[in-house]
């Protein structure tokens, strides 16, 4: 063998040596790819797996229940505005319907700025009002509330009961005028019960009134309404429809621009 | 700039997104719902999406956060972490210019607040967001990282390879 034909073939060994060295990398390249890919496909997986069984655990507790007695008056499950509660009815006005939570600072300080003109919209006729109860912020603070658990789902049920009295509007601010500072704190069932004294429920009505509470009668429905409010996805309370189209923040608290915007909505 | 100084620049990016993602993303799974009240104060989407969204969101964070941590994908993952952060600018403005005062919920949260502070707030996350979209930008032009899964080509190696002495 000469020299020059050894030299080429270490060339040639060499070339291959490379070949067979970079096919190997590719292979190696392509290993860890579909592993690698493979482990991030499988803990997203594992983390819908474990919502969907924990969904599975819970959703008992969420069924809204059609069935449920309301107080008089109050939507059922059928209609636009399932378990609301109608104030008033104006035919052919635009409806505001405004979703809130007892314990929510937002919707008292809008009752304490402008419920007043909600209020005289509707006895005035001007609007269809429906107030739609919901309860998330017992959720929101149920790591932190104390003596009170539940209270938007006990105040909202407690409601439901002065409704029957005939006095829900009256309970309804009673209840927006005392909340505790702190949210979260709610109120006791002695709270809810003395408060449809404050809203003027007296006598035999006390009575019954007072049972009702006691017996959580409405409870079922605050749930529904509750229930209807997750799935609806409302962002939160307060929110406003006026016909259906969402009334901002400001525009709700504020007097001159609601009645503009009611006037605006009315054809 | 040498390729080698490019290199540490997309890895340090490389790192800080996965730390974003992990830490957005896994924030975000520790909630009841996920990112559900934050997806449903954008009022973007229907009622019917928000529990799927409120999941699948974080869930993607926190793949992208994964993939980035150990440098596996990078332009890909660098190229759809710039489309998601893109994708969050657009909400966080639609929900600006459409009036509404919400808690963006980009690490955890969510939901109306108080219109206290709104314009430096919005401005703020924005110019986050930007920022960030930037680094994946830059990630997803030059994916190749030190300490990384993806290998780096020869070719990018021998550019940041000191010249060799001439004899």
């Amino acid at each position: 063998m000469s020299a020059k034909e050894s030299a080429k073939s270490t060339r040639e060994k060499a070339a291959a040596a490379r070949a067979e060295a970079e096919a190997e990398q590719k292979r190696r390249d392509r290993t860890v790819r579909i592993i690698g890919g493979l482990v991030v496909l499988a803990v997203i997986g594992a983390i819908f797996g474990a919502v969907i069984w924990n969904n599975k655990k819970t959703a008992s507790a969420n069924d809204i229940v059609n069935e449920a007695a309301v107080p008089k008056g109050v939507n059922t499950s059928t209609g636009e505005y399932p378990w609301g509660y109608p104030v008033n009815k104006a035919d052919a006005k635009p409806t505001l319907a405004i979703w809130e939570d007892f314990q929510c600072p937002t919707c008292a300080a809008v009752e304490k700025a402008n419920g007043t003109t909600i209020e005289k919209l509707a006895t005035d006729g001007k609007i269809n009002l429906i107030w739609r109860p919901t309860a998330f912020i017992d959720e929101k603070t149920s790591s932190s509330s104390g003596p009170n658990p539940k209270s938007s789902l006990r105040a909202t049920a407690a409601w439901g009961c002065a409704i029957d009295a005939g006095k829900g509007p009256e309970y309804h601010n009673t209840v927006f005028a005392n909340q505790p500072a702190n949210e979260g704190d709610g109120w006791s069932q002695q709270q809810l019960i003395d408060f449809g004294k404050t809203a003027g429920i007296t006598g035999a009505a006390f009575d019954t009134f007072t049972s009702c509470v006691e017996g959580d009668n409405y409870h079922q429905w605050a749930n529904n309404s509750y229930q209807t409010f997750i799935k609806d996805a409302v962002p939160g309370t307060p929110t406003a429809y006026l016909n259906g189209k969402e009334v901002t923040l400001d525009v709700l608290g504020d007097s001159a621009k609601l009645i503009k915007a009611v006037q605006d909505a009315t054809k | 700039m040498s390729a080698q100084t490019r290199t540490w620049i997309s890895t340090v990016f490389r790192l800080v997104l996965a730390g974003v993602w992990l830490y957005a993303g896994g924030i975000k799974l520790l909630q009841p719902g996920g990112a559900r009240e934050a997806v449903i104060a954008y009022r973007i989407f229907p009622a019917s999406w928000v529990d799927f969204l409120g999941w699948a969101l974080p869930a993607v964070e926190v793949g992208l956060g994964a993939l980035l941590l150990i440098g596996l994908f990078t332009r890909a993952a660098a190229i759809a972490s710039a489309l998601l952060f893109t994708a969050f600018i657009i909400g966080i403005s639609s929900v600006w210019i459409r009036g509404y005062s919400i808690d963006c919920g980009c690490f955890g949260g969510g939901g109306d607040i108080t219109e206290s502070g709104k314009t430096w707030r919005y401005t703020s996350e924005l110019l986050r967001d930007a920022l960030f979209t930037g680094m994946a930008c830059w990630l997803a032009w030059w994916p190749h990282t030190k300490f990384a899964l993806d290998r780096i080509p020869a070719e990018v190696v021998d550019a940041a390879q000191e010249p060799l002495p001439s004899t």
